[in-house]
């Protein structure tokens, strides 16, 4: 399973800093923070914006995929949640200096209404160029079989209310603190620490319930961080 | 070939779209830098009487200022996408065409000689989708072409106009008084005092207190906000005279608390989306206040 262990080390490598060669050129004070650049992006600065991209794209990819278990609607999720995250900028949040939490809650509701969110960006998405896809997934067993348990997360997940399930994703998948998850939501941190556990409940018996229809053979990767 | 990550061709597509859309939206301060009226009418100051609204309103007739005469009824169509409206033939005394464009959905656009607005989202339907526009008159010229962004839609009212400065006067120590106009400034400056009386107030005091003066030594539009941070809340008081230039009449007051762009403080209807600093040879189009309306003026900006 050499080529499962590569794919899940890729799958859960720490964000990547700045791209290379794209850093802010020209400019008096290079500000890195994601306020700053969030900040100079407001200002019309394309630069800044592009820097948050490269920082953030894997990470809502990764949950764009969670949450719909495909490979092309995930690209789909990921670019329309930026172009949200963009479109709705007079609301955005930072939270603790970051501007992935809201991010990532922009990403949840896209998946949650994909619908409406393709059908905004359509025709930009469709005219954005792809490489073609490489060999057919459903013939290599070991990526067939990843399928099958992505997509069971992703339908396990989508049993869950859209407050459990930005609680989850931030929490449980991308690590932030309960204060954070608080901030961005708009709950008390009280309020947060008690529906998330709650959540978790609801999350493991959605699994449990999947998991008697499509019997596992070996841990949910995703919630394991590792495969077999 | 690693099936979760991002297809680098998609990836750099988007990356290039988003940085696009960011660099289309300049801040909301900036945003109406194509509120110009250039050729035909305009104004500098703020507060000072002149220019098209206050003399069209039929308020006053000032030495100096713009009389506009709508010769013709207004065309108004709405098209999508790049077009041309037809106007007909112009009025023989027909020295202009005024322009109003309403952005009816996002997207750029773009008038003949190159000035251009720009409308996102959050502008349709409000005052920001409106964009003012005079043009000179050229021979023969009997319509107006915009160039849009693909399917944009846009609603144009044109109309040809007469528009004549008429001169300043001099009073008796050779001094010009009247309204500001593409002439420049007169040596005193039609102004209306806090009392309600109209009078002049003399230029040197206005540039002192306007920021005219200061801005000769701004050397960037970083050095034009430090200085309007600096003289934030502080209300220069002028003298107002009558047209001999030594009678006070009442007195004007520039006061930056209330209404100026980039501060907290709503502006005026009139001068919603106007910029706090301007580019070279812009001036400031909030025509016909009081400056307890519109607050401080905008500041020149020399270029680089």
């Amino acid at each position: 399973m050499a080529e499962g262990r590569e794919h899940d080390k890729s799958f859960w490598e720490s964000v990547k800093p700045l791209g290379s060669g794209r850093t802010l050129k020209g400019m008096g004070s290079i500000e890195t923070g994601d306020e700053g650049l969030w900040h100079q992006s407001l200002l019309g600065q394309g630069d800044a914006f592009g820097t948050l991209y490269d920082r953030h794209r894997d990470r809502v990819f990764r949950h764009a995929y969670r949450l719909c278990g495909n490979h092309h609607d995930a690209e789909d999720i990921m670019a329309a949640s930026f172009l949200e995250l963009w479109r709705r900028r007079k609301h955005v949040r930072v939270v603790e200096g970051s501007i992935l939490p809201w991010l990532l809650v922009t990403t949840t509701n896209v998946a949650r209404n994909r619908a409406r969110a393709a059908a905004r960006y359509q025709r930009l998405l469709n005219s954005l160029p792809r490489n073609q896809e490489t060999g057919d997934p459903a013939a290599d067993p070991s990526r067939r079989y990843q399928n099958q348990l992505d997509q069971d997360l992703a339908q396990a997940l989508a049993t869950l209310t859209p407050e459990d399930l930005h609680l989850v994703s931030l929490i449980v998948f991308e690590e932030h603190t309960i204060t954070a998850a608080a901030a961005v939501l708009g709950l008390t941190p009280a309020a947060a620490k008690s529906r998330i556990h709650r959540a978790r409940q609801r999350l493991r018996a959605a699994l449990d319930r999947d998991a008697s229809q499509h019997p596992p053979t070996a841990p949910t990767p995703v919630l394991e961080g590792e495969r077999p | 070939m690693n099936q979760l990550h991002v297809d680098n061709l998609f990836s750099d597509a988007l990356r290039a779209e988003l940085v696009k859309r960011v660099e289309k939206i300049t801040p909301a301060r900036a945003k109406k830098r194509t509120w110009l009226w250039t050729g035909t009418a305009v104004f500098a100051g703020v507060g000072v009487l002149g220019g098209v609204g206050a003399a069209a309103a039929g308020l006053f007739s000032t030495p100096g200022s713009t009389q506009l005469t709508p010769l013709a009824s207004p065309v108004t169509e709405t098209h999508t996408g790049t077009a041309t409206v037809q106007l007909g033939p112009a009025p023989e005394d027909a020295t202009g065409i005024e322009l109003q464009l309403n952005c009816l959905t996002p997207g750029r656009f773009e008038f003949e000689d190159g000035a251009n607005t720009i409308c996102d989202h959050d502008d349709i339907g409000t005052r920001q989708d409106w964009t003012g526009y005079s043009i000179p008159l050229k021979a023969g010229k009997e319509s107006i072409t915009i160039t849009t962004s693909p399917g944009a839609i846009w609603k144009l009212t044109a109309q040809y106009v007469n528009t004549k400065i008429t001169d300043w006067a001099v009073n008796a120590d050779g001094e010009t008084y009247g309204a500001e106009n593409e002439n420049g400034s007169p040596d005193m400056v039609a102004v209306i005092a806090t009392n309600g009386t109209r009078g002049y107030a003399y230029r040197t005091d206005l540039e002192d207190a306007n920021g005219t003066t200061a801005s000769k030594t701004f050397k960037s539009p970083a050095d034009a906000l430090a200085w309007q941070e600096a003289i934030k809340g502080k209300d220069f008081v002028i003298p107002v005279y009558d047209s001999t230039g030594k009678t006070v009449v009442g007195e004007f007051v520039i006061s930056p608390g209330t209404g100026t762009i980039g501060v907290p403080g709503e502006p005026a209807p009139e001068c919603v989306g106007v910029p706090p600093t301007l580019g070279p040879g812009q001036t400031y189009p909030c025509p016909g206040l009081s400056p307890i309306e519109t607050g401080i003026p905008a500041i020149p900006v020399p270029s680089n």
